[in-house]
């Protein structure tokens, strides 16, 4: 057997590891091969200019995605951050307009949102409700909350200096956002691949009962996860209001969708318990590609849509399909 | 073991092509008028025009009509060569989306775009950024905060004129007074903002028309959601309730449907717009009148304003497109 095996090594791995290598970097292929495709077809795709474009449209879903893939990946969903986008859109119009302070208004936003982070963890974890119920609930009452500190009304922001945080770009090139999105990318790798609390994460979302007895703290894992994935809500919310430059309590419905498919097409398991940071950021810039390359090519969003929800499905199926090799 | 084998064709075939793609960008960045016009289009010469359109959304009936026709124009543009090339990009009804498909009409060349606000704040940024590039915007439909400032033209329908003309209608049909609620349009778009206050200026001077306890309310321009409304009024007020104003017609022509169907058809629900649904039913009889804004109208003026532009003529700042109440009498005219 061993020498059989031996005969096949293809890129210098035998078969084991070319299995984990494709597990690991199959989604990457896709990538790459969406990265090719759409060079070819558009002379537009490949300009510096663009490639700047993508990253500016992927930073806000990419900064959900990271704060996603913890929750996900300790076993839970969080429905709410849509909602969180526009309480952070209105706390920032209230506070901005009436102090002109941009790192208050920034501050009491994130706070806000990671406190109702922490609302969904204690709901999740202390009292064992469903994550998808508690967040379905808890995304209308922060909406509702949100349009209740507008009025309903939307909000001009008409501060030079807030609006760079959208806007600005780093030497004139690289977009304050895209800056925010690595560094978070940067911090979720490290939390969640070099900490304890990390690998809690994957414990708890692997095996709850396992966890438990080995003595993990999984009330605060959990509650932390959805801590998490309210302050990136926080920060994409101020990147989205400095964007649009106004306070709107309609906004972000929705936005919830593209992070879960970023993290899923990136190889997070639904199972909890499997997810890569590099991976998430595999699948949020694929998502950024599905919209920017077919609005190059000119290919109707209804058709924009439906690939979306294409890629997911088959990046479960990628998902199941070697998990269970992987086993056999 | 197929698997392996495919995985790993695709893989030696994306690394290699990855190779020579991640390449690409840098070489072509600095000559892509050359690249760009080698493969037959977006070229930026100057009589050679690309225009960039980003719709409010593609699922409205009201914007798919709008769009529908801006196509057909602006196809027909294409075709006679007037412009070298056109895109449609989908707003999504966000004005984050918004923002983004500007940037990608930028990269593709675009000489002026065409934009239909998702948002009067929030898409206000487009038209700041536009300007930084140096691309005129002509702006269709409904306006945003800095329309008057920095748009090339604006081209629209007063939405106040709706407004009244509802409020007169209904004043007119039930002489002798009554209670009405009103059910609004995603809260913060120029045409809720101006459709009511057009509805409070003829209401509200009017002594025996009172807007009923808390039967003012947002249904996001959604049929479903407006119905939910009428009917938790009607529970609520009963005989009390006599009209119900929508700020469009796919609320009013389904409000109508609901009262009629809860056997009370002397309520008059009338809306803004004059989607095929809500005039049919008005030809029908089932739906006493809407506000017919001529979207397709006001689309097709902007592209010709926007071809005067990309000409060097000089154009009008406003242009305004009447709106035109539809009743059973003039319906087939404007019923396509």
């Amino acid at each position: 057997m061993g020498a059989k095996v031996e005969e096949k090594k293809i890129l210098g791995m035998d078969q084991t590891e070319l299995k984990i290598f494709c597990k690991r970097y199959g989604i990457s292929f896709v990538m790459l091969a969406m990265i090719m495709i759409l060079s070819l077809l558009s002379p537009t795709f490949r300009t510096s200019g663009n490639v700047i474009s993508i990253l500016l449209q992927v930073s806000l879903n990419g900064i959900l995605a990271l704060g996603m893939v913890f929750v996900i990946t300790a076993g839970g969903i969080d429905l709410s951050i849509g909602s969180m986008l526009a309480l952070t859109s209105v706390i920032i119009g209230v506070v901005l307009n009436a102090t002109g302070n941009i790192l208050l208004a920034c501050t009491i936003a994130v706070i806000t949102t990671t406190f109702f982070g922490f609302v969904n963890g204690v709901l999740i974890a202390k009292f064992n409700m469903f994550p998808f119920v508690v967040t379905l609930a808890t995304q209308l009452v922060i909406r509702g909350i949100a349009y209740i500190i507008s009025g309903g009304y939307s909000q001009s922001l008409a501060n030079a200096e807030f609006k760079q945080i959208g806007s600005g770009r780093l030497f004139g090139i690289i977009p304050y956002p895209v800056i925010f999105l690595i560094i978070i990318a940067i911090i979720a790798y490290i939390i969640l691949h070099c900490t304890k609390f990390g690998r809690y994460i994957y414990a708890v979302g692997g095996n709850i009962n396992a966890a438990t007895a080995s003595g993990v703290n999984v009330f605060w894992t959990r509650t932390g996860s959805f801590m998490i994935s309210g302050f990136c809500a926080g920060v994409a919310g101020i990147i989205m209001t400095s964007r649009i430059s106004a306070a709107q309590p309609n906004i972000g419905t929705g936005y919830e969708t593209d992070a879960i498919a970023a993290c899923v097409i990136g190889g997070t398991s639904f199972a909890g318990g499997v997810a890569t940071i590099p991976g998430t950021v595999v699948g949020i810039i694929i998502i950024g590609l599905i919209y920017n390359g077919m609005n190059l090519v000119g290919i109707n969003s209804y058709w924009q849509t439906i690939t979306k929800g294409l890629l997911i499905i088959g990046a479960v199926m990628i998902d199941m399909f070697m998990n269970k090799r992987e086993y056999s | 073991m197929v698997l392996v084998v495919t995985m790993v064709l695709c893989m030696i075939f994306s690394l290699s092509a990855c190779g020579s793609t991640t390449k690409d960008p840098e070489d072509s960045g600095l000559d892509t008028d050359d690249l760009s016009t080698g493969t037959g289009d977006a070229a930026e010469d100057d009589d050679d025009f690309v225009i960039g359109y980003i719709a409010k959304n593609t699922v409205d009936a009201f914007h798919a009509t709008i769009n529908n026709a801006a196509t057909e124009k602006l196809d027909g543009l294409v075709a006679d060569g007037t412009i070298s090339d056109w895109n449609l990009y989908d707003g999504l009804t966000d004005p984050v989306t918004q923002t983004n498909l500007f940037e990608d009409a930028v990269n593709m060349g675009v000489d002026l775009i065409i934009l239909l606000p998702a948002e009067s704040a929030g898409s206000a940024p487009i038209l700041e950024r536009a300007a930084e590039e140096n691309i005129p915007v002509v702006v269709v439909n409904s306006k945003t905060d800095n329309t008057d400032e920095l748009a090339a033209a604006y081209i629209g329908s007063d939405d106040v004129q709706a407004g009244e003309m509802m409020a007169e209608f209904i004043m007119e049909q039930i002489p002798e007074g009554g209670g009405y609620g009103h059910i609004q349009g995603i809260i913060g778009n120029s045409a809720q903002i101006q459709r009511g206050e057009g509805i409070h200026n003829i209401l509200d001077a009017a002594d025996n028309w009172t807007l009923l306890d808390g039967a003012e309310q947002t249904a996001e321009w959604q049929a479903e959601k407006a119905v939910k409304f009428a009917e938790d009024w009607l529970t609520k007020y009963g005989d009390g309730l006599n009209a119900i104003i929508c700020d469009n017609d796919d609320m009013s022509s389904a409000v109508q449907t609901a009262m009629n169907a809860a056997g009370r058809n002397d309520i008059i629900s009338i809306g803004v717009d004059g989607n095929a649904g809500p005039m049919t039913m008005v030809k029908n009889g089932e739906l006493l009148a809407t506000i017919y804004q001529d979207g397709a109208g006001q689309v097709t003026t902007g592209i010709d304003v926007a071809i005067k532009i990309l000409k060097g003529e000089e154009v009008p700042k406003e242009t305004m497109i009447d709106f035109v109440l539809i009743t059973q009498e003039n319906v087939d005219e404007y019923l396509k």
